[in-house]
């Protein structure tokens, strides 16, 4: 059988409306992971491999389960995995419809529990700091997406 | 605390991603491209990664590290793979330059292009 695989063209620079995050919360809780992770420039590149996937495959990403998974105990809630080394960074995002237009919002990031760290972080509790932050959404959305 | 929305590319400049050594980022970028191919290779064709490591001639857990996004494939296990694949793979060398048109190569008089592109072409996959 023969099957139609898409070309493939390296994205020059990588831009994307549909992922936006939410700021400054976002941006500070995975700078500071970033910043202390003592692995910046690959773990920043995977996040962006991850980012790029979830344009390009959108409501379908998280087929790619070791990338991006979906949430079973928190409804509507998926998260980008980034595993290096020791560090196994999750980033919850939801997928907002606003005005007929679909996002995927980063919403935070934390170290997901490991064996080391069985007790010091949890989904759980990751969830309830942001769910505030998932209900203001829509008034968020009205100030619009912001580009530098 | 009042949040606003920010684009993908405004979160790349918050976290710094720009100042990313040029070596690793070629690697995941080029990482990024073979593994997301294999990948959606094998969803395409349906094939759980066991079926799929039959069909390349190697063992599961190397279907998983091929699609991992961060496995240093050699040359020569690429080129396998895609063979397998019935798809070709070119590579475009290109200089980096300056904002004033020099390459930073040509600065050390050696003239040597970096690999910073890298195009993969179906060639039409018999599965």
């Amino acid at each position: 059988m023969r099957q139609n695989i898409s070309k493939i063209v390296y994205p020059v620079e990588f831009q994307s409306r549909f992922v936006v995050c939410i700021y400054p919360f976002f941006i500070e809780s995975f700078k500071k992971i970033l910043e202390e992770s003592g692995r910046k420039p690959y773990v920043a590149k995977m996040f962006e491999q991850r980012l790029r996937y979830l344009d390009e495959h959108k409501h379908e990403s998280f087929l790619r389960s070791k990338w991006i998974e979906k949430l079973g105990r928190h409804k509507d809630v998926y998260s980008l995995r980034i595993i290096d080394k020791d560090l196994n960074i999750r980033i919850p995002f939801i997928f907002y419809t606003y005005q007929k237009k679909t996002h995927a919002v980063l919403l935070s990031a934390f170290l997901e529990k490991n064996k080391s760290q069985a007790k010091s972080y949890s989904y759980d509790s990751e969830i309830s700091l942001i769910k505030p932050i998932i209900n203001g959404l829509e008034e968020v959305f009205c100030n619009g997406i912001q580009t530098d | 605390m009042e949040y606003k929305l920010i684009d993908s590319k405004s979160i790349l400049k918050h976290l710094e991603i720009s100042e990313i050594p040029s070596n690793i980022d070629m690697f995941y970028d080029l990482s990024y491209q073979l593994s997301t191919y294999i990948f959606d290779y094998r969803v395409k064709s349906n094939l759980t990664q066991k079926e799929f490591a039959k069909m390349l001639g190697v063992k599961q857990p190397m279907v998983s590290k091929l699609e991992s996004g961060s496995y240093n494939m050699s040359l020569q296990s690429i080129c396998d793979v895609m063979a397998k694949l019935n798809t070709r793979i070119k590579l475009s060398l290109e200089l980096d330059r300056d904002e004033m048109g020099f390459s930073s190569y040509t600065k050390d008089a050696h003239d040597v292009p970096t690999v910073s592109i890298a195009k993969i072409e179906e060639l039409g996959a018999a599965v």
